[in-house]
Order: C-alpha cells, then sequence, then structure tokens
C-alpha cells in the first residue's frame, strides 16, 4: 500500500472506526514505513494540541450583542403582529360593531325572506282551507293538485272530522249560498264519481250548520273591518299555526286605499299593495274596466317569486245578465254544473257564493303563469268572479285571480254606488 | 517541618509546593494553544466546523453528521485532510510537534 494512501486512513486508524483487516495492513505498513510512523506521531500530537484548546471564554459583550440581536427581530415580528391583530382596546369595538352589523344584516335578509314565504303562501293556505269542505264533500280536485291536497285526498271523504267541516261551515267571508242540489252531486267529473258519500256528508254539513249562531252572516253582510277581524280570528285560532298569523297580521297591516270614481260614480278601497295597471273608458255607457296588480316585491324578480305574487283583480262595468258575465270571467255552466275554466280546456268545480248585494262564483284552476322571462308553468289559482247587480243601470263586476279570499271579500263590502 | 525557613533576611513561612507548572511552561502552552488555534482559524469552514466538533468537543460522527446533515464517510473524510492541514500548519509554525 502507497504511503499517501495509509495517511488517509490514519485519522480513522487513531480514532479506531477503521476495518480490521485494514488495520492489520496499516499496522504491517507502519512497522516497514518510518515517514508514516512519523505522520501517526505527528498527527496523534495535533489531535491532542487542539483537544487541549482551552474552551474560550465568549466576551461578554457577545451575550449582550446576540440578544440585541434576538430582540431586534423579535420586535419587526411583533410589528407585523400588531398591524394584523391591534390592541385590544382598538380590536374589541371593531369586533363588536363589525358583528352586530352581521347580525342585523341577517336579520334583515331572514324578515325580507320571511315575509316573503309568507306572501307565498298564506293565499294558498286560505284557499285550501276554504277549498277542503269541497273535498269532504266527494269532490275530486285537479290531477295536478298541489300534494297537501293530495294528502287530503287521499283520506276517506266521510272521514273529514265534522269538526274541520264545522269549522267552515260558519265562515262570514265565504257566505255559501245554501248549497244548490245539483252542486251536491258529487262531483262533476264523470270518472270520479262518489254519490256513496255524498248523503252522510251532507247531513254533516247540515248538522254542524243549524246550532250555528253565526249562520247569521249568510243573511247579512258584516262590516268591512268585522269581516276582517273575525276572518283572522277564524283562520288563526284553530291551526295554530304562529306563521299564519303572522301572515294575517301582515295583511292587516297593509294599508287600503280608496278608489273612487265620479263618473262612473262607483268607490271601493283595494289593498295598497296592489296598484292599478290599466284604466279603460269605452266608447258606450258601461264599458269600463279597471286592472289592478299586487306590487313587484322589492327584490323579487325570480320566476318563483313572480309565481308567488301572481295576483290580479279587474273590476268591470256591464250591461250583461249575471250568467253572461259569469262566462265572460272564466266560469262556465256545463249541464247543471258551474266550472271554473283553467289552461288547455282544463276546468274545476265552481262554488256559488254571494254577498248582501252580490252573487258570483269562486274555484281553483291551473293557468298558465308568465313572467319577464317568459312562460314560467302552469300556477293553481283562485279565481273568484262577483256582481253587484243593476238591472236598471250598468252591473258592477269584480274579478279576481290568485287574490286571497278575504281581501276580495273586503273590497266587495267596501264597494258602493255613489249615486 | 512546618518551622519558618530562617533565612538571612528573616524568617519566611513554609510553604507546600504547588502543581501547578512552571510560569515558563505556563506561557509555552499558551503560545502552542495560540498557535493552534491560528491554524484552526486559518481552516476554511466546512474543515473547522468538524474539527472543532469532533477534536474539541467531542461529537461523535454519527452526531455531526445529523448536525451538519451531511454523510458519516463525509465527515470522516473531512475530519482527516482538517487535522492534516492543521498539522503541517503546526509543523511550519513550531518545527517540531
Amino acid at each position: 500500500m502507497e504511503c499517501n494512501k495509509i495517511q488517509e486512513k490514519l485519522s480513522a486508524y487513531i480514532e479506531d472506526i477503521i476495518l480490521s483487516d485494514e488495520k492489520t495492513l496499516i499496522e504491517e505498513h507502519l512497522k516497514s514505513c518510518q515517514r508514516c510512523r512519523e505522520s501517526l506521531a505527528d498527527l496523534r500530537k495535533t489531535i491532542e494540541h487542539i483537544k487541549n484548546i482551552e474552551e474560550v471564554e465568549p466576551p461578554s459583550w457577545l451575550t449582550q450583542k446576540t440578544m440585541t440581536r434576538v430582540k431586534a427581530e423579535a420586535e419587526t415580528k411583533k410589528g407585523i403582529f400588531q398591524r394584523l391583530f391591534y390592541p385590544l382596546y382598538i380590536k374589541i369595538p371593531v369586533g363588536a360593531i363589525a358583528t352586530i352589523a352581521i347580525a342585523v344584516t341577517t336579520i334583515y335578509i331572514f324578515k325580507a325572506i320571511q315575509l316573503e314565504l309568507k306572501l307565498a303562501k298564506a293565499p294558498s293556505e286560505i284557499i285550501e282551507r276554504k277549498e277542503s269542505p269541497v273535498i269532504a264533500r266527494g269532490e275530486a280536485p285537479s290531477s295536478e293538485g298541489i300534494s297537501a291536497r293530495g294528502e287530503k285526498q287521499s283520506q276517506k271523504p266521510g272521514a273529514v272530522s265534522s269538526e274541520l267541516t264545522k269549522d267552515k261551515i260558519p265562515s262570514p267571508s265565504a257566505p255559501v249560498i245554501p248549497p244548490r242540489p245539483p252542486l251536491e252531486k258529487g262531483g262533476f267529473e264523470a270518472e270520479q264519481p262518489l254519490p256513496a258519500k255524498e248523503p252522510e256528508t251532507m247531513e254533516k254539513f247540515a248538522e254542524s250548520k243549524a246550532p250555528e249562531p253565526l249562520t247569521k252572516r249568510d243573511v247579512a253582510m258584516p262590516s268591512a273591518g268585522a269581516v276582517a277581524k273575525e276572518e283572522l280570528k277564524r283562520e288563526a285560532a284553530p291551526t295554530g299555526l304562529k306563521a299564519k298569523v303572522l301572515a294575517e297580521k301582515k295583511k292587516e297591516d297593509t294599508s287600503w286605499i280608496k278608489y273612487k270614481n265620479n263618473k262612473l260614480q262607483i268607490e271601493f278601497s283595494y289593498p295598497s299593495d296592489y296598484e292599478i295597471s290599466s284604466e279603460k273608458y269605452g266608447s258606450s255607457e258601461c264599458e269600463f274596466f279597471l286592472i289592478f296588480k299586487r306590487k313587484q316585491l322589492a327584490g323579487s324578480s325570480t320566476k318563483h317569486d313572480d309565481y308567488a305574487i301572481y295576483s290580479i283583480l279587474r273590476v268591470t262595468l256591464v250591461k250583461s245578465s249575471f250568467e253572461k258575465a259569469a262566462e265572460d270571467n272564466y266560469f262556465q255552466k256545463k249541464g247543471n254544473e258551474w266550472v271554473v275554466l283553467g289552461r288547455h280546456g282544463m276546468f274545476n268545480k265552481a262554488l256559488p257564493i254571494s254577498g248582501k248585494n252580490w252573487k258570483g262564483f269562486k274555484g281553483e284552476t291551473f293557468v298558465g303563469a308568465h313572467d319577464e322571462r317568459g312562460y314560467s308553468g302552469l300556477q293553481e289559482v283562485l279565481k273568484i268572479f262577483a256582481m253587484f247587480e243593476n238591472n236598471s243601470d250598468c252591473s258592477v263586476v269584480f274579478y279576481s285571480e290568485g287574490m286571497p279570499e278575504e281581501i276580495f271579500y273586503k273590497i266587495l263590502s267596501s264597494f258602493k254606488f255613489s249615486k | 517541618m512546618d518551622d519558618p525557613i530562617v533565612t538571612d533576611d528573616g524568617n519566611i513561612k513554609a510553604e507546600i509546593a504547588s502543581n501547578e507548572s512552571s510560569i515558563l511552561e505556563k506561557l509555552e502552552k499558551r503560545e502552542i494553544q495560540q498557535t493552534v488555534q491560528n491554524c484552526i482559524n486559518a481552516l476554511e469552514n466546512e474543515f473547522r466546523e468538524v474539527i472543532v466538533l469532533r477534536d474539541m468537543q467531542g461529537f461523535s460522527y454519527n452526531e455531526i453528521s445529523n448536525m451538519l446533515k451531511i454523510a458519516e464517510g463525509t465527515v470522516k473524510s473531512r475530519l482527516f485532510r482538517a487535522r492534516d492541514a492543521v498539522r503541517d500548519c503546526l509543523k511550519k509554525a513550531m518545527g517540531v510537534l
């Protein structure tokens, strides 16, 4: 082995971290090589010298200097932190204000949504309730009926509790004309005749009606305010649905605007959330119509919202008979029955209604709904037709689609000829 | 044994001989240390750090390899070259080791 190779290994040899055969080789070489022996001795001495070096005591200022640098570095870091997290006296008020702002915004949004939901829900609920006696009498609603109705439908008509029937009967807002014989025939749709159930429900109907003192209202309409209040109590109490009460309250809160037409000498009030969308006089004496639409709610531009607020009222002056006027307003006589017409020839049973000096029909059916994007699908609406007959002069017709029933009746009760 | 030593100038209290090396020895040692220190300082950083860690502070090869994030083989070769350099340096400075 060459000397320089041996010398390279000497360092490891000294520390005894070398393979045993290498060690033997080195030892053999060392015996013969003077130079390498010296080299080894020198290396040993060098290591000895190095090991003997006293640990140098660092100067006292070094610690101080180092720590100063450490502190300086830490402080710059703290500076960034301070910028991110202000001291508490700034942080707390800022946090509090932000929290309040978020809470207020949340409540505002929540309320807006609630209101829209209520408006969307309230009319359909009322319609549903009003219509249930009809269902109880074995009426088969349109096949496309909403699910809630579907559930009701699935119950046995006879099993619909008498309290439900009782609940419906004294309705002052829907002063039902003692049902006409043809209407009691249990469904005009030939596919679903349910004549067997009819007598039973009729009985209940009569039974519950008889002892009710409230039936008086069938004869005389109370004042508009009273109607509304009664309505409110009646609607709210049995269901106990909080949302409904709120919706009703909301409805009562809406102010009413008086519409007076001196030329035609008619006047009535309408809710302030409706607005006149067109008003036309014809050439002849009895040609006039007035259309109200429910105002767009702020922020309700989606298909869904339009669907929910679809509601119009039309006031017309006519010089035709009651039946002709009804036929001009989507109600039609089919045999002995009156039906309400919907889209594509769909029709549904119509119920006769009447008040102090008016009579008409109401019925629920499907219509095609539109919004600014065009056709938005079928929508079930309540159509109500009412006519103040005036044989000597023009008769006044009120017709509504999608308007809550009690509002319609309230409008009717506020109507008068100012002649 | 504890009797004072009588000299011409008076008595001197007898003292136990110190084990400490003589001043000369101390001076010499300090000089050697200074030389070694200088030789180590003259090394390049990567050699200085292994020699300080191994021969002065006594860390194992494994520990040094972990500390410096280098392979153990590298530690060995650097150490050898560092020691070699220090030896040459000392020889130049002191003549004989």
